[in-house]
């Protein structure tokens, strides 16, 4: 049951194959057994139970709310969630328990989705591995993949067991290996540079990244105002647009959200993609990417080209750029957003007492971590007056030259863009944390951070699996506001590649309890 | 017409030139190579009323003064400028606080309408040009009173700019004739209020309320064309009448509603510009002359035995009738100005602009607002003067006098008196009754029924 489709599961409840309360307790044990992915920083057991027995009544009155009413969801520790704790992974908001809900929260639970929990990050949503956390690192649910296991490459120097686990990529990473691991059906991510494509990938997930402005962000704790998104992680694309379809619209209590109604809507089936017309951009064909992924992408135009649809180069000039223009939009906006954290109406408050200053100093240097304090330092540097004209403004105008480009591209007839997610499939731990958080972000965001800049719709769908039995997920770029031909186009790609389901039986054996009396569940993707 | 050079010095404030003799812009520490250099330009914009220069004093030497005004009006709107909490005076401590003024994390703002109303009302009120693009940006810097660590303001495009105000000073010996002089606006700006903090000393802490956090400010930035502090008595007189007419705040000095700083420096005329010092917490307008005059005889005995003025702030202590320097913990203050990305681009409308099928809720047509602005005082005096031939100077005191306006009025309703015996009456016997007896008009036993 747990690895079936969100309306697959739908059904079920409303057929009363099984009851919300069961379903929770499922995920519930589910999510102790595996415990040891460090996915969630808090679980939350009786307001789920308390949820699914509301569903419950609901559905014995055949009063539904709807697909989602009882469908264990979990959302990332950086959306606010009334009466339970919100920490975005660091010291500074331990113990912080909001007294509202995030819109996108609400709008999950106004449609009767049982909140299992928060999910774990990179400490505020920096870092592209979810390892610099206060709760943390999040280990990737694959790494004990059967899959990984059997096809992984033979150690040269045998590390300690258990010591070798596979990063879950960030700062998503809670949030994928929930739903990567079957303890709920969708969560909340958020991207900022991909940090929902991002671990979507390295978890064989559906990571989507909405249009700039279609989805509210009250409540979601802001990296970067003015590129943060919600993102939504599944394991099909149909459960992305349900999902979605909740989610999207205007919120007035958010002024970048646009105004324009959105309706709810299901993905096509397409059968003709001879009319579509998908651009290759050269300029994200980099040296650093690694040959099976480099391949995998060839093999997916392919698939494109073969199928009918128009496969063409396309360039998108400033690429080269962009790293370093979203490290100053970043750092800038990051330093100006955390200004907030003082101490003084919530969240860590250190004993120092001797001067309103000393004790802003003393609980901003105990409660951010390295990572956080850098970018604040370098966010403000680039603020100065003196430097504010040739690094804030000179990186606006980049921006705008990057966002030209998507637009440039998309005005020439090309529909969809197609880049790889990731340089590589996950690596493991200890390799990943030789180099430090702002390097690994400069690397591992490249193919996705522009996206953020340009405010784009974005999905990473998984792809295939690498010859060491790990997912690697591919990039669909769409026009702005067009989020539903996007997954229209994500959806026959998932159908074409069929990817395998993450098989955790046999490796982790208290949990084939929770698997028995089933066959292995596969992904359909029937309607 | 060269434009001035406006030059961003101190505490991230604007300052342009001072249209006194040539001068060119406040100098802010001590001489420098540069001076001599802009002693030669020339100020080409000076079609207004000469400043009277400060009479000679000890020295014999000319001293003329120069005194800009920063005014923060609290808008008088039901709720704050960017959350929906309400905005009252007095209410208990940290009673009237919303989640976005608390700056709990994930909170955004949402922009008042009433607050922009009273902004493009009072720009129009003000001879200000009104822009339709106006834009919002942070302000950075660490205060108790400050949840967020920054400011929600108009830093580089505000809502109003370039306009005036016309009042009038009384002149000659017995202060009995008016003359009126004009003052140049230089923009109006929305922004927050912050948060209000109590120092217990004997507890070595410091009480925060946040009620007032939040609360929608108009900063209204004149240039420095004023030169003692009689004008600037008047010119805030006169914006207390206009604000209270319009609505748009009731600029009660007492409670905060409104709050003056002064800008003030001295200089022989023809020479540059001297330092100049700010003067904060002045909250009634007796004091605000009272403070402006004492800050410009102190600077000119300082330099006249040969000190030098620091660039600092001070503040008016009424006890001892003087100002003294503040704390200045700030020191040189970088606010790491930066646009605020929550809130796009406030676009406002005219008649010709609006786009066809808008629904009027969602917009604001400053031609609708043009038509609909109250009397000003400015007419209102005129009208008196022409329907009741009395002098100028009366109609000045008429207004002036809270209520008093509304009494004469009154009384004009109910008699066959002529109006100018009524003006009499009232201004020299009623008003002086009320003097000696220091009593407001609604506060007096006298009513206007004959």
């Amino acid at each position: 049951m747990l690895g079936r489709t969100l309306r697959e599961v739908s059904v079920a409840l409303k057929q009363g194959q099984i009851t919300p309360t069961e379903l929770c307790r499922k995920c519930l044990s589910l999510i102790q057994k595996t415990k040891f992915l460090n996915a969630y920083i808090t679980v939350s057991e009786e307001v789920a139970l308390k949820q699914a027995e509301e569903s419950e009544k609901r559905y014995k009155q055949g009063q539904s709310l709807g697909i989602l009413d009882g469908i264990p969801v979990a959302v990332k520790d950086n959306f606010s969630t009334s009466g339970i704790q919100t920490t975005c992974a660091s010291n500074m908001l331990k113990g912080y328990i909001p007294p509202f809900n995030a819109t996108v929260v609400q709008k999950l639970l106004d449609q009767g989705a049982l909140l299992m929990g928060k999910t774990n990050l990179d400490e505020f949503a920096m870092g592209s591995g979810s390892t610099d956390g206060a709760f943390g690192p999040v280990k990737n649910p694959w790494s004990y993949s059967k899959q990984y296991q059997e096809q992984r490459r033979p150690q040269s120097n045998r590390k300690r067991e258990g010591t070798d686990w596979l990063i879950a990529g960030g700062s998503s990473g809670g949030s994928a290996a929930a739903v990567s691991a079957f303890t709920c059906f969708a969560a909340l991510g958020s991207d900022t540079g991909g940090s929902t494509r991002n671990p979507a990938a390295h978890c064989g997930l559906v990571g989507f990244k909405p249009s700039y402005g279609l989805v509210s962000r009250h409540g979601l704790i802001p990296l970067v105002n003015s590129m943060d998104v919600p993102g939504i992680l599944t394991r099909c694309v149909d459960d992305t647009a349900i999902v979605l379809g909740v989610l999207a619209g205007h919120d007035p209590k958010d002024s970048t959200t646009v105004q324009d109604p959105v309706k709810p809507f299901t993905v096509p089936s397409l059968s003709d993609v001879s009319k579509l017309c998908i651009g290759i951009p050269k300029e994200y064909l980099v040296p650093e990417l690694s040959s099976e992924v480099r391949s995998l992408w060839s093999k997916a135009a392919d698939l494109f080209e073969s199928a009918g649809a128009k496969v063409i180069e396309v360039s998108l000039p400033h690429t080269s750029y962009s790293i370093v223009c979203y490290h100053v939009l970043c750092t800038a906006e990051v330093a100006s957003n955390m200004a907030r954290f003082d101490g003084l109406e919530y969240g860590h408050r250190c004993d120092v007492n001797m001067s309103t200053e000393a004790m802003y100093a003393a609980t901003r240097r105990e409660g951010f971590n390295d990572v956080v304090r850098g970018r604040i330092l370098s966010g403000n540097f680039f603020l100065l007056k003196e430097n504010y004209e040739n690094y804030f403004i000179k990186a606006q105008k980049v921006r705008r030259l990057i966002a030209n480009d998507f637009v440039n591209v998309f005005n020439s007839g090309v529909d969809i863009l197609l880049t790889p997610t990731t340089l590589s499939e996950a690596v493991p731990f200890l390799e990943f944390i030789k180099e430090d958080n702002r390097t690994r972000s400069a690397q591992d965001d490249i193919f996705t951070q522009a996206v953020n800049m340009a405010g784009l719709p974005a999905v990473s769908m998984p792809a295939a699996l690498s010859t060491q039995g790990l997912p690697i997920g591919l990039q669909f770029i769409g026009h702005a506001f067009c989020d539903q031909k996007l997954l229209t186009v994500a959806k026959w790609f998932e159908k074409q590649v069929q990817f395998p389901v993450l098989q955790l039986q046999g490796l982790m054996d208290d949990c084939s309890s929770v698997f028995e009396n089933e066959t292995l569940p596969s992904v359909s993707v029937k309607q | 017409m060269a434009a001035p050079m406006l030059r961003r010095v101190g505490l991230g404030r604007l300052w342009g030139f001072a249209w006194v003799d040539g001068g060119s812009g406040h100098r802010r520490g001590s001489p420098n190579g540069s001076t001599s250099s802009r002693r030669r330009e020339q100020s080409s914009v000076a079609q207004q009323p000469l400043h009277t220069a400060q009479k000679p004093r000890k020295g014999g030497h000319k001293w003329a003064a120069v005194v800009g005004l920063e005014i923060h009006a609290q808008i008088s709107s039901n709720s704050k400028l960017f959350s929906g909490s309400q905005v009252s005076f007095m209410a208990p401590p940290n009673s009237l606080v919303s989640f976005f003024d608390a700056s709990l994390p994930g909170t955004l703002p949402v922009l008042n309408r009433r607050c922009v109303e009273a902004a493009v009302m009072t720009g129009l009120a003000l001879n200000c040009h009104i822009n339709k693009k106006s834009l919002f940006d942070r302000k950075h810097y660490f205060y108790s009173d400050l949840p967020a660590g920054y400011q929600i303001t108009q830093q580089r495009l505000p809502i109003a700019a370039n306009g005036s105000l016309t009042y009038g000073v009384f002149m000659g010996n017995k202060q009995s004739r008016m003359a009126t002089k004009t003052v140049r606006i230089r923009q109006i700006q929305l922004e927050q209020d912050s948060g209000k903090s109590l120092h217990d000393d004997l507890r070595s802490q410091t009480l925060i309320d946040l009620n007032r956090a939040g609360v929608g400010l108009l900063e209204v930035v004149l240039e420095p064309d004023l030169c003692c502090g009689e004008e600037a008595a008047a010119v805030i007189k006169e914006l207390q009448l206009i604000l209270q007419a319009l609505g748009t705040s009731q600029a009660n000095m007492a409670e905060g509603q409104l709050r003056v700083d002064a800008n003030i420096s001295v200089h022989h005329p023809g020479e540059p510009l001297g330092v100049r010092t700010e003067v904060k917490n002045l909250n009634s307008i007796r004091f605000l002359a009272k403070a402006i005059d004492h800050e410009i005889q102190r600077q000119i005995n300082e330099l006249e035995s040969g000190g030098e003025i620091l660039n600092e702030t001070r503040s008016f202590d009424c006890k001892l009738g003087c100002t003294v320097p503040m704390r200045d913990k700030e020191g040189k203050q970088d606010y790491r100005f930066m646009p605020e990305p929550n809130l796009p681009p406030l676009v406002l409308y005219d008649s010709a602009s609006l786009p066809a099928g808008t629904e009027s809720q969602q917009v604001i047509n400053i031609d609708q607002i043009r038509d609909a602005l109250p009397e000003l005082p400015s007419a209102t005096r005129e009208r008196l003067v022409r329907r009741y031939g009395m002098l100028p100077e009366h109609s000045f005191t008429l207004l002036n006098e809270v209520g008093l306006l509304q009494f004469f009025q009154n009384v004009m309703k109910e008699t066959r008196a002529e109006p100018k015996k009524v003006t009499s009456w009232v201004l020299n016997t009623l008003l002086g009754y009320l003097k000696h007896h220091n009593l407001a008009v609604s506060e007096s036993s006298e009513k206007p029924h004959l």
